[in-house]
């Protein structure tokens, strides 16, 4: 069996006092990967610790079977990082630039330069190669850093917030270049973003951080399917008691909503909630209802919940 | 240019095995060479060269026995010395001409912005995340420095040398024969020291124009400050704060004159090779400092 492409063991990472991830635990065996949280949840910092730009106070990382303490610079070459941060070298075109990039990882001039126009034309900054990247506009950066990712050609791709700053059609567009790469070339992809549409529409797997702790990690469609048939109630803020003491007793499962006067009321996976049930429940318990509509659990839902949620 | 579709293909090309330091020295090469300043003071350095061994050429055409007429006429130059001897204190000379309007112009002009154009940049978070370490990026940028300094300076000089010994007299390359040890020495450290200082001011100011005033102070004011400190104490090692004089000093141990120097008015060579190492020294750890903050795994 083939290994994992990323595995975490205990992975703590301190700046000073304050600590960014508190003992992470988790497998990632490939695919496409979504980094979920808040700001500040600790998403970079995994990211940027699983690089060697941020050094674990404690714990392991092992990339393709092999602990990243062991070849950092072997494993980093097949391993392409989009940061957040805009990042370019100084004083060199976009496409020099990128050529320079790729010898790092071991190409030679004439394909690391042949590659930089390749790449470069992928993402669609083929007439604007002559430039300098600091005359770019944002969303050309953020299609240079794609670029800057993908031309050593590696093996798994890190994107921290490849869609900030960009218009929706930009946005579109970025998110097609980055499915395109990794389903129709295999290559693992972990894409860390707070957009969640984003995460949904690329990754198979999501692991949800909140303040430096692994709040959940699930295949997207358990995620998404776990609430199908379930119902999305809206209740008076006065009578949210009434309403949630009232269908606990009635053995109905409350799931967070995305305001906290709503429910997804839910049996799990043993039958649907249907209307006529809501109704008759909340006028047994004396509650009005705003709203009652199929809840088509989305990525937010169970992102909102794994947040409220305690810790596994 | 042949029609290229825009996808994306997986490379199945052969990777090389060179140093990862390899590719930034080229890079830092190309970028020294894109500046103008770079490429008039090389240019510079090079008809200096040029012309000193036409000037050689055509005295021997002129006056085949010029030596001797140097040697004697340039005694009335040197107090208390009959005659001037054509050897590694001759050289002295030159080695300072290279280094004084060539080398720490050059040094300037090549390194002001290199590291802070990286900072500014953020380059760090792309060479870091890919197989480059602080140290193979240190390695890289000062050796690519170091060389191109020494190729600008040590190259011409040893045009002139080969040159000399090649039309001089019998007996003349035994007197200069260790000239070529002594410059590359002097030109090699002086070299380093320069280009690590001004990759460590580039990296505090995070600007070429501060790293050229903070380059300009250095070198002007503590001249100033040397004369000045060595007034108030009487202790000619004071000179050693100004770089310059360190240098002065430095060459003339390295090319065996150093029993020439005025004691007076030069400091000690062994204080001056203190602060010399010293500075290197403290330039890497500066520098050091700096990248480690950006790119911890080595």
């Amino acid at each position: 069996m083939a290994s994992p492409v990323l595995e975490l063991d205990e992975l703590v990472v301190r700046y000073g006092n304050f600590t960014a991830l508190k003992g992470v635990t988790a497998q990632f065996p490939g695919g496409a990967l979504g980094l979920l949280g808040p700001n500040g949840a600790g998403k970079s910092s995994m990211l940027r610790s699983i690089l060697g730009l941020v050094e674990p106070a404690s714990g392991q990382v092992r990339l393709f079977g092999q602990p990243t303490s062991k070849d950092p610079a072997g494993l980093r070459r097949r391993v392409g990082y989009m940061p957040e941060r805009d990042t370019w070298v100084g004083g060199m075109s976009a496409v020099r630039g990128l050529a320079h990039l790729a010898e790092i990882c071991g190409f030679f001039p004439d394909d690391a330069m042949l590659r930089a126009h390749d790449v470069l034309h992928f993402v669609g900054l083929g007439e604007e190669r002559y430039r300098e990247v600091q005359t770019f506009s944002t969303g050309m950066r953020q299609r240079f850093k794609l670029a800057a990712s993908l031309v050593h050609d590696p093996d798994l791709l890190f994107l921290d917030e490849p869609t900030n700053g960009l218009d929706p059609r930009g946005r579109t567009r970025m998110l097609d270049l980055i499915e395109r790469v990794c389903k129709e070339h295999g290559i693992h992809l972990i894409l860390a973003s707070h957009l969640l549409p984003d995460v949904e529409r690329l990754c198979d797997q999501v692991w949800v951080l909140d303040q430096g702790e692994m709040k959940k990690s699930e295949r997207m469609e358990t995620l998404t399917a776990a609430a199908r048939g379930a119902k999305r109630v809206r209740v008076e803020r006065s009578q949210v008691a009434a309403f949630t003491a009232a269908a606990s007793a009635a053995g109905l499962h409350l799931g967070t909503g995305r305001s906290d006067t709503e429910f997804v009321l839910s049996r799990g996976e043993e039958a649907d909630v249907e209307s006529e049930e809501v109704f008759a429940l909340a006028a047994n318990a004396g509650v009005r209802l705003l709203a009652v509509q199929a809840a088509a659990r989305s990525l937010e839902d169970a992102f909102l919940e794994a947040l409220t949620a305690e810790a596994p | 240019m042949a029609f290229r579709a825009a996808e994306y293909d997986r490379f199945t090309g052969e990777r090389r095995k060179a140093p990862v330091w390899w590719p930034l020295f080229t890079a830092t090469l190309r970028r020294g060479w894109s500046s103008k300043w770079v490429r008039r003071i090389t240019f510079a350095s090079m008809m200096l060269a040029l012309s000193f061994t036409a000037m050689i050429y055509f005295a021997y055409q002129v006056i085949p026995d010029w030596r001797n007429l140097v040697q004697q006429f340039g005694g009335a130059f040197q107090p208390g010395e009959e005659e001037v001897v054509i050897d590694s204190h001759a050289y002295l000379g030159l080695l300072r001409l290279y280094v004084n309007p060539v080398l720490l112009p050059l040094s300037l002009v090549f390194g002001y912005d290199l590291v802070a154009a990286d900072l500014r940049s953020n380059a760090f978070e792309s060479y870091f995340s890919r197989s480059i370490t602080p140290l193979t990026y240190l390695v890289g940028r000062t050796f690519a420095f170091v060389s191109f300094l020494m190729l600008v300076t040590f190259v011409p000089v040893m045009w002139i040398w080969t040159f000399d010994v090649s039309i001089g007299p019998d007996g003349h390359f035994d007197e200069v024969a260790s000239v070529p040890f002594g410059m590359g020495a002097a030109l090699f450290v002086t070299a380093l020291m320069l280009a690590l200082m001004v990759q460590a001011i580039t990296s505090i100011t995070r600007s070429g124009i501060w790293t050229n005033l903070a380059f300009v102070v250095i070198f002007l004011f503590s001249g100033a400050l040397g004369g000045i400190l060595q007034e108030l104490t009487n202790n000619p090692d004071w000179y050693a704060v100004n770089p310059i004089h360190c240098i002065k000093v430095f060459s003339s141990v390295c090319m065996g004159t150093s029993d020439r120097l005025v004691p007076e008015w030069n400091a000690d060579p062994s204080v001056v090779m203190s602060v010399m190492f010293g500075t290197i020294l403290v330039s890497v750890l500066i520098l050091w400092r700096s990248l480690r903050r950006r790119g911890v795994v080595g």
